[in-house]
């Protein structure tokens, strides 16, 4: 696939993306590089600009300003050849309803120039893989439930066996236990080597899942990292959840509505207060660190 | 372009609409009912049009309006479903297929379906031996023009309406005065001076409508009519790529 079979420097670059829709000024500068085998999620609040950033490494966003290569593809000027190396699970269900479960997977085998022969034989190793059960291989996908559904997106994007997996919010609206299920699935991907690129409103799920959590806010990337790094670089280690709200005494801390959270680094640096109708004393999370830094819940 | 991956797109409507069994026909049953109640039943008050009895006279203008009906409805509302509703064309676009072979895939499968509703229409006026069958080949071949221009408009359309109910608004303001207004029930020399220049140049349907009525009559193909139907299913096959990009690739 590649030329001498070298493989590019980075699975995703993307520099000094811009993006505007009319006078929305929706990415700006966005510089992002995503190593070969890399998990890395993308986390912001509703308007941060990542299922915009999303869609233009898939081609679904007109590139303005700026480069973004998938391995040694441009994607502005050679779609197809970007989009031969990523398989895409979008955030809204958009399977072929009219189709049944295989159905689905060998009209997308052909379209993903995937012969008969190959695209049945794929398409059973994957809805094993995906768990789906045997009885509902020849169902309809709208007799499908929400989490099967959202396998069988995951089953048909890993068709072509691409090297890079994009996601958008690949778990939304789905109950915790299929969740889980599906976490459990894309790590095991990574023994496969592939590169995954997701964006999510879970915190745990990013944590989880990726090597490295980029967040973005405004349309900027405003921080990149491994989670546990991120967090250690921005908070103390503890987080104290108050109601109602003391004097932090220069501490770290963030307002929430009637709540206050304070940053520690010792457990027992603050006694309950009389008075206090919640004094909850936890570790400093991803979502504190993102909370911190820009004032946005996600 | 790659017409291969065209073809796919066409390639998965062909399997899913196969799988409506019957219901495939439903839609060409419109034409039949409007041909029984105007030949049949006002032609019999009519008599003679043209110089033709009145169902001979209608009969071209049906297999016309069954290949718009087939192809338009088809790229507005079936393709309004697949792309907004379904998010089928963000799947597609998620494969090897490329947004001017999904447009030309999506016309050209909405031209086959136009096409196979005209071929039901042809099918009954050779039961009804209106036609024979060698002119009934004709006319199928002729159709297809006819039904591409339409599933190019129909496209187009789909790539600018904000919501399926605009589609309705289009019936009734364009499509429905086409079908009357294209000397499809009588011909244009009763319409009133000023309205007559407008048809031809407003109404693609009365080119495809003077098409199939002049072969039947004499044989010839008149080129002063097909050319426009050609030429119009260009123009708008390159704007529906146009706004269909604008409207999926922002």
């Amino acid at each position: 696939m590649m030329a001498g079979n070298r493989l590019p420097l980075y699975a995703i670059e993307i520099r000094n993306l811009h993006k505007w829709y009319g006078r929305n000024h929706v990415l700006r500068g966005v510089n992002l590089t995503i190593a070969h085998g890399e998990y890395v999620a993308i986390l912001g609040p509703n308007g941060a600009g990542k299922t915009t950033l999303m869609k233009s490494i898939i081609g679904m966003a007109r590139v303005q300003k700026g480069k973004i290569r998938v391995m040694d593809a441009d994607v502005k000027s050679d779609i197809r050849k970007a989009r031969s190396f990523m398989g895409i699970v979008h955030q809204e269900n958009n399977l072929d309803i009219y189709l049944s479960v295989m159905e689905n997977l060998m009209i997308y085998g052909y379209m993903l120039d995937l012969t008969k022969g190959e695209a049945r034989k794929k398409a059973e190793e994957l809805l094993e893989f995906m768990e789906i059960e045997k009885h509902l291989w020849n169902e309809k996908v709208e007799n499908l439930s929400g989490g099967t559904k959202r396998k069988l997106m995951i089953a048909r994007a890993l068709l072509s066996e691409p090297p890079i997996v994009i996601m958008d919010e690949p778990t939304t609206g789905l109950d915790p236990s299929i969740r889980r299920i599906l976490w459990d699935r894309l790590l095991s991907l990574k023994q496969k080597g592939k590169t995954l690129l997701l964006t999510t409103h879970y915190m745990e799920e990013a944590h989880y899942l990726s090597d490295r959590v980029v967040f973005m806010h405004g349309g900027r990337i405003i921080e990149d990292g491994p989670p546990d790094a991120l967090i250690k670089k921005h908070l103390p280690p503890y987080a104290l959840e108050i109601s109602p709200p003391i004097e932090p005494g220069g501490r770290p801390h963030i307002y929430t509505g009637n709540s206050l959270i304070i940053y520690l680094r010792n457990p027992s640096e603050i006694e309950p207060p009389e008075g206090v109708s919640r004094f909850l004393l936890r570790r400093t999370t991803l979502e504190d660190a993102f909370l911190y830094l820009t004032g946005s819940r996600l | 372009m790659n017409p291969i991956y065209a073809w796919k797109v066409f390639y998965r409507n062909l399997r899913a609409w196969w799988k409506l069994g019957w219901a495939i026909i439903i839609n060409a049953l419109d034409p039949l009912i409007f041909l029984a109640a105007f030949g049949l039943g006002l032609g019999k008050l009519i008599g003679q049009v043209d110089g033709m009895p009145y169902l001979d006279y209608i009969a071209p203008a049906m297999v016309a309006i069954a290949a718009l009906y087939g192809s338009f409805f088809e790229t507005t509302y079936n393709a309004f479903v697949r792309m907004y509703y379904d998010r089928l064309y963000e799947a597609y676009l998620s494969t090897r297929v490329n947004l001017e072979e999904l447009v030309i895939g999506e016309i050209a499968w909405g031209t086959f379906r136009g096409s196979v509703y005209a071929l039901l229409v042809i099918i009954v006026l050779m039961a009804f031996q209106i036609i024979s069958p060698p002119d009934g080949l004709v006319m199928l071949v002729l159709s297809i023009p006819v039904a591409l221009n339409f599933s190019a408009l129909g496209l187009l359309m789909s790539g600018v309406v904000p919501s399926i109910t605009f589609f309705d608004y289009i019936y009734f303001v364009y499509i429905s005065p086409m079908m009357l207004f294209s000397e499809t029930y009588f011909p244009l020399k009763v319409l009133p001076d000023f309205l007559r220049p407008m048809v031809p140049i407003a109404f693609p349907l009365y080119h495809g409508v003077r098409t199939m009525r002049q072969f039947l009559m004499n044989g010839e193909i008149p080129l002063l009519h097909i050319t426009p139907v050609l030429l119009s299913a260009i123009a708008l096959t390159i704007l529906s790529i146009m706004l269909m990009r604008r409207r999926l690739i922002k």
